[in-house]
């Protein structure tokens, strides 16, 4: 056999295999950017008064190569997960509104025929003495100055820190001739623009109307993606122009506001991956949203937001997943995270809508992939809290851990007890 | 744009598939080609023989996995490229530095029948199927992609000096299996 035609066997390697390999290669070159990104930044800023100027090629992705489990590993060496339920009667709930759930298009990038069978699951990065380990006031520094290059923007002063407790830099704030920019600890930019400068989208489209069709929505995402899509990274962009109802109780003239109901609708950006895993954590760490809340000029950008929450965390491991029927079940029982005013659903619950998504927030160590489950608890939360809205359904948000639930225990306060 | 809708724009014999197919898969090409030819304008011209032989491919051919299929025809075009270069060039690029290495997993060089090519790709996909994933990518990424070593070992979570020694066990144990199948003389 001549060495060349094994090669060319080596060319007819079936197709599943090649995508495998091509997924290790992409995630690692998307790595090997975000980490050289930081590490350049951290020794320029260094010098003082030097400007970074990094490409703007540059994604912001885990700087943690990702763990591939390989098949056949013992399963007891992941780490059991510790998980809090935060469910209150208090304030501030976690329920969306709608006319009818059912009829809204779902943007999220999951579908249930994906088959997913393992996600990775995130942990908040923490120092030696255990304290959680955001972006240091040198990181946030370059961050501020790569989005600036990015926006072509001049910082004209020395970011002030601002939000700082126990030594800590939670957020920089960095002002130029056209914006405001804030880096967060956690990787969050967020760009307000300075009203001459802000930068505006044909009239023919429309940014922060309340009764903006979808056809019309979609066909202003489409345009900000195109402006836009660059600062998230070179693949393909695309939008999420969901958003649920809201009521004006108290309207006000000045910001236009009219009394009853109005459209909550997001512009949200972020990069397809090269396949739906990475499309589903592209969507849940790394999205950019932009707004427009100027009444007079519906088609002016006023900020932009994006996020970068890898920032904060590394990759403990993929977990194996539990089917949509298998997390219902977990929901009846009462094993979801929710806020929703003390109201669990039952058997008569109707389900509006599931989604997968990722959680965590301050509370959790974890961002973890969930089963968001959206439950019409409209005559619950009427009957119980006298809360009613004419013309909507009320949904609440129960999040249910997508993975296998011998992976994760849940922490005391634990009010599924009740239900058994 | 998804890549059913650029394969569709190849069935209409509408000339943006090639430009989006550029567009979105073109700096990847070039470094497939980059990897064996070492040399920017090699590779450029590969990437662009790669876009005329999909045109001319599309219809009837309707890859599933359009990345995959684009990939093989420019690997195989910067190989059959690479053959037809000065003797200067070679030596250099990552594809030589394979080659080297895969050559301990043949015997002589004896050509062997196209039929029993096809066997061999079976073969060679059996025998790739017995490994773990990361062990199967380390293998791919070196031998179908040609990235270097530490490349390669850091796209598939080993170590150099791991990544070393399990291409080693796999060259040897792939030599033992196509000798076992009568392919070595």
């Amino acid at each position: 056999m001549k060495k060349e035609e094994i090669m060319q066997a080596i060319n007819e390697v079936d197709d599943d295999l090649l995508i495998s390999a091509q997924k290790a290669r992409r995630k690692h070159r998307q790595n090997q950017k975000h980490q050289s990104m930081i590490k350049t930044a951290v020794i320029l800023t260094a010098a003082a008064s030097l400007i970074v100027v990094i490409s703007w090629q540059m994604h912001h992705q885990t700087d943690n190569p990702t763990t591939i489990i390989e098949p056949g590993r013992d399963t007891e060496e992941k780490t059991i997960l510790t998980l809090n339920k935060t469910i209150t009667d208090g304030m501030g709930m976690s329920v969306v509104m709608y006319p009818d759930i059912k009829k809204e298009t779902d943007y999220n990038p999951w579908d249930i025929s994906m088959n997913l069978s393992a996600l990775p699951v995130y942990e908040k990065k923490t120092d030696s003495n255990g304290e959680p380990m955001d972006l240091s006031k040198e990181e946030m520094l370059s961050l501020l100055q790569e989005y600036a290059d990015r926006f072509g923007f001049q910082i004209t002063e020395e970011p002030l820190s601002s939000f700082t407790a126990e030594g800590n830099t939670f957020s920089l704030t960095a002002k130029t001739k056209e914006a405001q920019l804030s880096c967060y600890a956690d990787g969050e930019i967020t760009v307000f623009f300075n009203k001459e400068y802000a930068p505006r989208i044909p009239e023919s489209l429309k940014l922060n109307v309340d009764d903006l069709s979808k056809e019309e929505a979609e066909a202003t995402a489409t345009y900000l993606s195109e402006m836009f899509g660059y600062l998230l990274g070179e693949d393909e962009t695309v939008w999420d122009i969901g958003g649920d109802f809201g009521y004006h109780y108290q309207p006000s003239e000045d910001l236009g506001e009219k009394e009853g109901l109005f459209r909550n609708r997001h512009y949200i950006l972020y990069q397809k991956g090269c396949d739906d895993t990475e499309t589903i954590l592209n969507y849940a760490f790394h999205h950019m949203q932009i707004w427009g809340y100027d009444i007079d000029h519906p088609n002016q950008i006023d900020g932009i937001r994006i996020l970068n929450k890898m920032s904060a965390y590394q990759e403990t491991d993929e977990y194996p997943l539990i089917s949509l029927e298998e997390a219902y079940e977990q929901l009846l029982k009462g094993y979801c995270i929710a806020n929703a005013g003390g109201i669990l659903p039952d058997a008569d619950t109707e389900t509006g809508d599931v989604q997968l998504v990722y959680w965590d927030n301050q509370i959790c160590n974890y961002a973890l992939p969930c089963y968001l489950f959206m439950m019409d608890i409209t005559d619950a939360l009427k009957e119980q809290i006298g809360l009613y809205i004419e013309g909507v359904r009320q949904y609440g948000l129960y999040y249910v851990p997508a993975i296998d639930p011998k992976y994760y225990k849940w922490t005391e306060n634990d009010i599924s007890e009740q239900r058994k | 744009m998804e890549d059913k809708d650029i394969i569709e724009l190849y069935w209409q014999r509408d000339e943006t598939a090639i430009r989006e197919t550029d567009i979105k898969y073109g700096s990847y090409l070039h470094a497939v080609a980059f990897n064996i030819l070492n040399d920017r304008e090699d590779a450029k011209e590969t990437t662009n023989d790669t876009y005329l032989k999909t045109w001319n491919s599309i219809p009837p051919q309707k890859p599933s996995a359009f990345l995959v299929w684009l990939s093989r025809i420019t690997r195989s075009l910067a190989i059959d490229r690479l053959r037809f270069l000065t003797r200067k060039k070679r030596g250099t690029s990552q594809y030589d530095i394979s080659l080297e290495e895969l050559e301990e997993c043949i015997g002589g060089e004896t050509a062997v029948k196209e039929y029993e090519l096809s066997i061999l790709k079976d073969m060679i996909n059996s025998f790739l199927r017995c490994y773990s994933e990361k062990q199967r990518n380390l293998f791919l990424c070196r031998y179908f992609y040609f990235d270097s070593l530490k490349e390669a070992s850091a796209a598939c979570g080993f170590s150099e000096a791991s990544a070393k020694t399990q291409l080693f066990r796999m060259r040897t144990a792939l030599k033992e299996y196509l000798a076992k199948e009568g392919f070595l003389s």
